[in-house]
Order: C-alpha cells, then structure tokens, then sequence
C-alpha cells in the first residue's frame, strides 16, 4: 500500500500538473486533478493510522468518523462534486472562477487543515 | 507526526429526535430500516423481496431529510454491490447551498451508520434534465 510519502509525492504531482494546464480551456480536467489532489491529502492522512481505503465508499466512511477530516469534508465534497460532474456528465466547462474557488478555497482548507499532520 | 483518531459516535436516535416533522418514511419505518441493516449488515442486499424496498426507503429517508428546495431538480440511487449510491442533481455549483446537502449526507450517515454510502452532487450546468437520466438508478419522488 501506497505511504504517507507517496501520496503527498501525488499530491504535489498533481498540483504541479494543475498549474501547467489551461483551466480556461480545460476546465474539466482542472476539476479533477483539484479534486485528485485533495483525495492525495486525504489518504496521506489516513495512511499514517495505517488506513487505506479501497473506494470513495470506503473513503466516505472514514472522512465522516474521523473528527479531522470531518471538518473539512463539505470542502472535499465540493472538489468531488464538480470532479465526478465533469467525468461522467460530459460536456462540462467551469468558469475560471469556479476552478480559482475550487483550488483557493476548498483545496486550501483541506491543505490548511492537515498541513498541522503533515509536511504539506 | 499523528493526530490522534478522534471517531466521531453515530446514534440514528439522536439523528431521529432531532427532526420534529412527521417524515413520510416515518420514524418507525426508519429504526425497522436501520434494525435490518445492523442485524443483517452483508445479507440485506442480497434478499430479493427486502433489498429493492430498503433501499428506495433509504433513498427516501434521504430526500426528506434534503432542504425543501427547488433548486434540487432530482435524486436518483442505485446499489452497486455492497455500496448505496445517491446523486443529487442541482444546476450549478452555490457552496453555500450545497453545505445544507452535504450536511444531509452526513445526518444520514450518523442514522445509517452500517451502510456503505457514495453520495454525489451533480451539476447540470444547463443541459436538459433528461440528459441526468442514470442507468440502472432509480428516481426518488
């Protein structure tokens, strides 16, 4: 299973090809690697309990009992909301301030919270 | 660096007494539901006559518990194997709207705590409504 490490390594992956595309022409794909990224922090968190859940489902169940991940759960479920809008309702462009929302606000909240657990 | 596993406790009572309308899955309904779910946690959405039926009246619990809204166009739910999907289609992302549906996922997760849940918030972005029709899900009225 994937560390604590390689999901953060993910995560600035991610975040780094979020920067190098254009989220005007590529809106939807910036929603998902938002959205990618967040999920990367999520399970680096959940990989120091030594937690590695296997589906969103899975996933879903431990933001909700985990009293730190709860508190930023509706910020992940919005990155999730317009990731799964775009993948499986195509086509789907978001204005460039929904995508600065979406990385500004809702990504920073998650990074903010738990860069008190991790080395974000 | 750890920060200490605080588990939040789910009490579907606490989750029931909270709600002072009459829920139209009705409060006994609900503690039946969840006492099926519990007692028969891997068998329930396997049992052909009781499957369909606890599961549209999760699916119903849900939108009851959802803000009286018209900007919520429609819910569907289907169960994937073990996992009980429900998307809430809306027309555009508001974050402040959104937070009371979020909320509601949460709220019916606290009632149903042995159900595996994959909820989403769908935008439909202008596009007809039909084009939101999922395969193999089920409206909710």
């Amino acid at each position: 299973m994937p560390n604590k490490d390689s999901h953060l390594t993910q995560a600035r992956h991610n975040a780094a090809f979020y920067q190098s595309i254009d989220i005007q022409k590529y809106s939807d794909w910036g929603a998902t690697v938002l959205f990618y990224t967040g999920l990367s922090y999520v399970d680096a968190f959940l990989a120091t309990h030594g937690i590695h859940p296997a589906t969103h489902a899975k996933r879903n169940g431990y933001i909700h009992r985990i009293n730190v991940l709860r508190r930023i759960s509706s910020h992940y479920s919005a990155l999730k909301s317009s990731s799964e809008t775009a993948r499986y309702f195509p086509p789907a462009m978001f204005s460039v301030q929904h995508l600065q929302n979406l990385e500004q606000t809702h990504l920073e909240q998650i990074r903010n919270t738990l860069r008190q657990y991790l080395p974000i | 660096m750890s920060a200490p596993l605080t588990i939040v406790s789910s009490l579907s009572s606490h989750v029931l007494a909270s709600r002072s309308q009459v829920s139209p899955v009705g409060e006994t309904a609900v503690q039946e539901l969840a006492f099926i779910i519990a007692e028969f946690p891997t068998e329930w959405p396997r049992l052909p006559n009781i499957s369909s039926t606890v599961t549209h009246s999760l699916a119903r619990f849900f939108v009851w518990r959802l803000p009286e809204d018209p900007r919520i166009e429609r819910v569907y739910w289907a169960f994937e194997g073990s996992v009980l999907k429900i998307w809430t289609i809306i027309n555009q992302p508001d974050f402040e709207f959104e937070k009371s549906i979020y909320e509601t996922q949460f709220r019916f997760m606290d009632a149903f705590p042995d159900v595996e849940c994959d909820f989403s918030v769908i935008y439909r972005l202008g596009k007809p409504l039909e084009d939101f029709e999922l395969e193999g899900a089920t409206p909710v009225s």
